[in-house]
């Protein structure tokens, strides 16, 4: 069996196009739902990689952006878990007196972005993600089930939930989160 | 969808961009990576298999207690259970067998519908006994595997749900386990489905109640099955109504009804996920 990976950086063809068109989209998605613009770009990367290796199934997919999406999502949930048990090393570290090696983060952005960043982020996983999906990415209902593995009556409540925590937060009007479901 | 602009707007300013053009050859390295860990982990499963019997030059005999579900009450993988699950590492044999656990291959499957395996022949040694089908979509699951166009990479799983009675009493509980097994070449991780309530009793489809007073309390806790490992993870059905809130509700009303449960399988690619379910079971409720 031919490895077409292994004699260079010879994508298939129809690949790169791909990649060009869904990257944006995915760095953006991932870095809503991850909040760092880095990880997301490193998931993104990690995505395509997947989709290089089973181009040949992917290129003949109906939706071969919702197979992407939804690998995306499986690898920023795996993130999360790797982070938790960072996150949980660090606090143990500073239990004994360590200093955690935490990078300060400079946001240059304007304060309404920053808002809708802080609110995305602070929402919990799923809410966070049908956000992302439905308003960011654009995806009806019944996608985003298929996506998430649930009922799109869930994604309605999750929706809903997920407007109304962002209504209660500093900066986000009414006006600007919707009513949801 | 109606548009939301300003909410749509906001997260699209809000949301990065790339910051470099895409890297085509960070990408084959990184695909060059994956086939070589896929082509590894086939390898290392087979030596796995086949080691040890050309080692002993002998084939390798199981006790049957050793089999696990497949024979009833016996040894489960040991291996760490997720956060909030509870495991049950040999259920007592129950003094007599239970006439309604045999499953017969779904009733009413759809045509066609996957079924990989045929039911284990009872054991006639007077000790508790189980049989099991190997799955997958069970008709009146709560929810369809969610296959992807074009993706045959499913993940090579079988799930069996195993009830110590089929028969319950308007306030009794059944304890149930819902046995996994990875007959793939490739680890996958499993998502319990004690945060996804994905156990219930059913009647023609629809969801009953069955479900105790427990709540999704956090993000699903994944374990990791390897290749040929088992996992087993106890779950527990009310014979009662599940209220809005989570909490339990009124008695189920007498009558026929189909136990079930799953969880999130997912390929440690992260290229498929989906849930999986265990072949329902009737269990009847008393009034």
């Amino acid at each position: 069996m031919t490895d077409p990976t292994a004699s260079g950086p010879a994508a298939p063809e129809g690949l790169a196009e791909f990649c060009e068109r869904l990257r944006p989209k995915l760095v953006g998605m991932l870095s809503l739902y991850c909040a760092d613009t880095g990880v997301a770009e490193e998931l993104t990367q990690e995505t395509l990689a997947r989709v290089w290796v089973n181009w040949d199934k992917v290129r003949v997919m109906s939706a071969p952006s919702g197979w992407t999406y939804r690998v995306a999502m499986n690898l920023a949930n795996s993130a999360f878990r790797r982070r938790s048990a960072e996150r949980r090393a660090q606090q143990r570290l500073l239990d004994r007196g360590g200093v955690p090696n935490l990078v300060p983060h400079m946001d240059p952005d304007t304060p309404d972005t920053l808002a809708v960043r802080a609110a995305v982020a602070a929402l919990p996983p799923r809410q966070r993600a049908v956000v992302v999906l439905r308003y960011y990415s654009d995806l009806p209902v019944e996608e985003v089930a298929r996506l998430m593995s649930c009922a799109e009556g869930t994604v309605k409540s999750l929706t809903h939930r997920a407007m109304q925590t962002m209504r209660g937060m500093p900066h986000l009007s009414a006006e600007e989160v919707p009513g949801g479901a | 969808m109606a548009p939301e602009p300003r909410l749509h707007d906001l997260l699209h300013r809000a949301a990065g961009a790339p910051a470099a053009p895409l890297d085509l050859a960070d990408l084959g390295r990184r695909a060059r990576r994956i086939r070589r860990n896929r082509r590894l982990g086939t390898a290392a499963t087979v030596l796995a298999l086949v080691a040890p019997v050309a080692v002993a030059g002998r084939v390798l005999t199981v006790p049957e207690t050793n089999v696990g579900f497949l024979s009833g009450g016996g040894a489960r993988s040991a291996t760490p259970q997720p956060d909030g699950a509870e495991y049950r590492p040999s259920p007592a044999p129950a003094p007599t067998p239970q006439a309604g656990l045999a499953m017969p291959p779904s009733p009413g499957a759809p045509a066609g519908a996957p079924v990989a395996g045929t039911p284990t022949p009872r054991r006639t040694d007077g000790r508790e006994s189980y049989a099991t089908v190997t799955i997958q979509d069970p008709p009146g699951a709560p929810e369809r595997r969610p296959d992807l166009p074009g993706d045959s990479r499913h993940p090579d799983v079988v799930l069996s749900l195993v009830l110590d009675r089929t028969t319950a009493g308007p306030d009794d509980v059944i304890d149930a386990w819902l046995d996994v097994r990875n007959t793939g070449e490739e680890p996958i991780a499993l998502g319990s489905p004690r945060c996804w309530a994905l156990w219930g009793l059913y009647q023609g489809g629809t969801w009953r109640g069955g479900q105790p007073d427990s709540t999704c309390g956090d993000r699903a806790p994944t374990h990791v099955l390897e290749p040929g490992q088992r996992w087993s993870i106890s779950v527990r059905l009310d014979a009662r109504t599940t209220g809005a809130d989570g909490r339990r509700g009124a008695a189920l009303a007498p009558g026929t009804y189909q136990a079930a449960a799953g969880l999130r399988v997912e390929t440690r690619e992260h290229e498929w996920s989906g849930v999986w379910y265990a072949p329902p079971v009737d269990v009847t409720v008393t009034g």
